[in-house]
């Protein structure tokens, strides 16, 4: 029996060593620098967030934190650089919608597998887009802008920044569930297509980045994407208020993801301290200026998101007839 | 006009504090010595120094950036002079006649020049912006893509009817680089063209990358493969200062030079590169003796860095005005100042009044003190032309390397450096002229963009582009330059300057 | 390739429309090169020396290919003796010692004093 009992013994302390050992790692977390990959050039609004993000974990954690920009390809290029880091915590990517919920139903080859290579850790915060018309555009509600669209098929435009973008889901989203025939016109990047859209070039846009110009009057917001209505602007109905419940786009989100095969305490920990970040009543000022708020949800939750909005983006895009060539 | 008075008033004094303007000079002194280094471009310079300005108070953080900014803009036309690498793609036309005249010994005179050119053009841009902000967005916003398309088609049939030598290889050239140029994913439909499979190239490749390899690269293979006689021969440095002769030259090259650039700068997108092609064109088009131009005509130096500059600054004005970054540059500052909690608005004039102005003030003051710092140090970058060349080419191929990694990290970005110095060798050896080659590659794709747009938008209408009136002017300007080549009266005439 | 490449009509241009037509246009403007030349007379090009060229060439592939996974450092290192190599006669032991300190020199400057994203020792 003796040797019975030593065998449990030893087993029970091996087994609470390991725990002890695993809490352990998870307590000395982090030593050394740890780089958040952002997958665009810098300068757009995920790049602030990255940087903001990593001032606040700087900040709480001791160590830096330090933002690294590899644009390219829609964001498939600095998420490859993380899916095929190892899971050790020191490499993050600021993920948002583009990249991670639609760029993969596109049909584009990716070199990394977009569910098994990379592991969501925290939901951080959530941006709101608008419905948004050039003012000399006749139609001061979205009713008035349907009724418009309709009467004349064919003949607006609505801007993009690019084929494959939240602003293109959207706009082909709104064609379907109004019912209008709205042309889409791609254009390289957010700059160019709100530029167009002040000018008159294009006559709409769905998205979040002309709100500054909107407050200054050189683009009209009928209506807000998001399911509930913004803090900063609450004389603007959502969509579902203005009339065209069947609209549901999510609202652009960001989140930490780290590469597959992550250690569960390790999650944990760095979605607390994330969340704890950007909750803070500090950064909220700054999350304004960005159109975000900050979320706090569990890495299930936020796997879940994703899952979710890939299936319903696939859904948009059969039902628009939209065609993703390689 | 009293209005803008006092508010200038207000942003001098803003940016004259103390603070300020430390930073001001701190981040042009950092800027110059960072973008003096091959590669490493102001994009760079300004997302390695961000985290160091989140400590500062907003005004004196933008402050520093623009600082930056002009400073690694200098720079990179320093080592455009000295070792024909252009820091940046605008800095590509400096190669031509800058280097030129350093091989001839002139590098101090074409340093000064570029910097007082800079200069000049600075100051003139910051009056401008300061009080012509509101015609000049009102004038780009009636650039749709008609209009671009016009204008760049407009750029490219100059490249040919200025470029010295048959109109043969000019053309061959321009069709090259818009080969080279259709490589990345198609903006409208999102198919990749000529990738091979490589995500990297999804997005095409990169300016910095071609320029790099066609001058810098190829030069240090020339160079090595000419053997050392080829070096020798670069006359000792005769002066460092201008003589009276190249003041008289230079000057009205840099007045219309600015002219140009501040023009061309205003449109969203575009901007500082297109100027110095512009303007370079321009002089060689109007000067008497055209054939000096690739020899080391200062006009060819003066020009395009007064074009560059007053494009740079010229390109702020679609950020002040409409809260739209037109340039990755001004897409930084956006990010700048989003980080410190300010939206960047078409109001920020009237809600942040001592940022705008302020930052508005310190340009002019950074470009005075980007004065301040190079002329002294023009001598010092010229002696660095006397290290031995053998310890001095593996330093400009490390820096090539190490620069073009830094900006997206990417390996097979070096691997095609090595590839345009080895294409950039055969073009030099074939007599085959390179600018029209980087000039195509650049507007190629934007002016595919704006064509398949504009018939995007007119819904299949070709007759969209005569009846817009900016875009006709400039299509009649296209049809006057092509008659101009076609012209045997100017054959003659370019002929005989060719000979001479 | 471009040949692949739905070419659309003319009013919607597809992506490979204006490349199909630069590519016709350079095979003309070849073709019509060639046939000057011929004409002309043929002309002379001056040999090029072969070795420095590629040794500078491969210098720099070394260096990408090395740098992510050696550090800068090492690449460093690697593309100055390729280059060195280019001359008729390396001076090896010249080439050894500016190796060493121009990596020394940018392993500080970048990896250090910059703090720029390349990992300078092999990861």
């Amino acid at each position: 029996m003796n040797g019975f009992r030593a065998t449990i013994a030893g087993a029970l302390a091996a087994l609470g060593l390991a725990c002890a050992a695993d809490a352990a790692l998870a307590q000395a977390y982090p030593t050394k620098p740890v780089r958040i990959v952002v997958a665009f050039a810098p300068g757009g609004r995920t790049d602030a967030l990255a940087r903001l993000m990593a001032q606040g974990l700087q900040e709480r954690l001791g160590q830096p934190f330090v933002v690294e920009n590899r644009g390219g390809a829609s964001g498939s290029l600095g998420t490859d650089v993380v899916a095929k880091a190892p899971p050790d915590g020191y490499t993050l990517l600021l993920a948002t919608t583009g990249p991670q919920a639609v760029l993969p139903i596109t049909g584009k080859k990716l070199p990394y597998d977009p569910d098994k290579d990379l592991t969501p850790i925290a939901l951080i915060a959530e941006s709101y887009s608008f419905f948004g018309i050039n003012p000399a555009v006749p139609a001061k509600t979205l009713a008035e802008f349907i009724a418009l669209a309709k009467a004349k098929p064919g003949e607006l435009n609505f801007a993009s920044s690019g084929v494959g973008t939240f602003n293109h889901f959207a706009g082909e989203f709104f064609n379907v569930a109004a019912g209008t025939k709205i042309t889409h016109v791609p254009y390289r990047g957010g700059a160019p297509s709100v530029t167009d859209l002040v000018a008159g070039n294009v006559q709409m846009m769905i998205g979040g980045e002309f709100i500054e110009n909107a407050r200054a009057g050189q683009v009209r917001i009928l209506a807000s994407t998001n399911p509930t209505r913004w803090s900063e602007m609450p004389d603007v109905p959502t969509m579902a208020e203005a009339g065209l419940p069947a609209f549901k786009a999510p609202p652009i989100w960001f989140g930490l993801m780290g590469p597959g095969g992550m250690p569960r305490p390790l999650v944990e920990q760095i979605n607390r301290e994330s969340v704890k970040a950007f909750t803070d009543p500090k950064m909220t000022p700054k999350l304004v200026a960005l159109g975000s708020v900050a979320r706090d949800e569990t890495p299930e939750y936020f796997a879940a998101q994703i899952r979710n909005e890939q299936k319903l983006f696939t859904e948009v895009a059969k039902a628009a007839d939209m065609k993703f060539e390689d | 006009m009293n209005d803008v008075v006092a508010s200038l008033g207000l942003g001098l004094a803003v940016a004259a504090t103390a603070s300020n303007l430390w930073y001001c000079f701190l981040g042009a002194l950092i800027g110059t010595l960072i973008g003096v280094l091959p590669g490493i471009g102001p994009i760079a310079t300004m997302a390695m120094l961000l985290p160091l300005t989140y400590y500062l108070p907003p005004t004196a953080a933008l402050i520093m950036l623009a600082g930056i900014y002009y400073g690694a803009q200098y720079g990179g036309s320093t080592t455009a002079i000295l070792m024909r690498l252009p820091g940046e793609s605008s800095s590509v036309v400096t190669c031509l006649d800058g280097y030129a005249m350093a091989q001839r010994g002139r590098a101090g005179a074409a340093l000064a020049t570029a910097a007082l050119a800079s200069f000049f053009a600075g100051t003139v841009s910051t009056l401008l912006i300061a009080f012509a902000s509101p015609p000049l967005t009102a004038m780009a916003q009636r650039f749709g893509p008609a209009e671009y398309f016009a204008l760049m088609t407009l750029g490219l049939i100059a490249a040919v009817v200025f470029t010295q030598g048959p109109p043969l290889r000019a053309v061959a050239m321009i069709f090259l680089g818009l080969l080279f140029g259709f490589v990345g994913a198609d903006v409208e439909t999102g198919r990749d063209r000529f990738t091979f499979g490589l995500p990297e190239l999804r997005d095409g490749i990169g300016v910095v990358v071609v320029s790099m390899g066609l001058f810098g690269i190829a030069e240090v293979m020339l160079n090595l493969a000419g053997g050392a006689a080829q070096r020798g021969e670069r006359a000792k440095l005769s002066r460092l200062w201008l003589t009276r002769a190249d003041l008289a030259a230079a000057w009205p090259a840099t007045l219309r030079g600015t002219a140009i650039g501040a023009l061309l700068g205003v449109l969203p997108g575009g901007g500082a590169m297109l100027g110095s092609f512009a303007s370079y064109a321009v002089e060689k088009r109007i000067s008497a003796t055209p054939h000096r131009f690739g020899e080391g005509a200062i006009e060819g130096v003066a020009g395009p860095e007064a074009a560059n500059n007053a494009g740079a600054q010229a390109s702020f004005i679609p950020m002040l005005a409409l809260g739209i970054p037109s340039n990755s540059v001004m897409a930084m500052m956006v990010g700048a100042m989003m980080i410190h909690g300010i939206a960047p608005s078409p109001n920020l004039a009237i809600a942040r009044p001592e940022l705008f102005w302020g930052l508005i003030a310190s340009m002019w003051i950074g470009n005075l003190m980007l004065l301040v710092i190079n002329l002294p140090l023009v001598g010092v970058w010229v002696r660095l032309l006397d290290v031995p060349y053998r310890v001095l080419f593996p330093a400009i191929l490390l820096f090539c390397c190490i620069g073009i990694y830094t900006v997206n990290s990417s390996a097979t970005e070096i691997v095609l450096v090595a590839a345009f110095g080895v294409l950039g060798l055969v073009f030099t050896r074939l007599d085959c002229p390179l600018a029209p080659f980087v000039l195509a590659f650049i507007l190629g794709p934007l002016m595919e963009e704006n064509l398949r747009r504009a018939m995007l938008l007119s819904r299949g209408d070709p007759t969209v582009f005569l009846t817009r009136p900016i875009s006709l002017a400039l299509l009649v300007c296209c049809a006057a330059a092509v008659a101009l080549l076609l012209l045997p009266s100017f054959r003659r005439v370019r002929a005989t300057a060719g000979a001479g | 390739m471009s040949a692949a490449y739905p070419v659309g009509t003319t009013v919607r241009m597809g992506p490979g429309y204006l490349p199909r037509i630069v590519a016709w246009g350079l095979v003309a403007l070849g073709a019509a090169s060639m046939l000057r030349g011929v004409l002309a007379g043929g002309w002379r090009l001056e040999a090029i020396a072969l070795r420095p060229v590629a040794a500078v060439a491969l210098a720099v592939v070394g260096f990408a290919l090395t740098v992510d996974r050696l550090g800068l450092f090492i690449a460093s290192v690697i593309a100055v003796l390729v280059a060195a190599a280019g001359e008729a006669r390396p001076r090896w032991r010249e080439a050894v010692v500016t190796a060493l300190g121009l990596a020394a020199f940018c392993s500080a400057l970048f990896g250090w004093v910059l703090g720029l994203a390349i990992p300078v020792w092999p990861r």
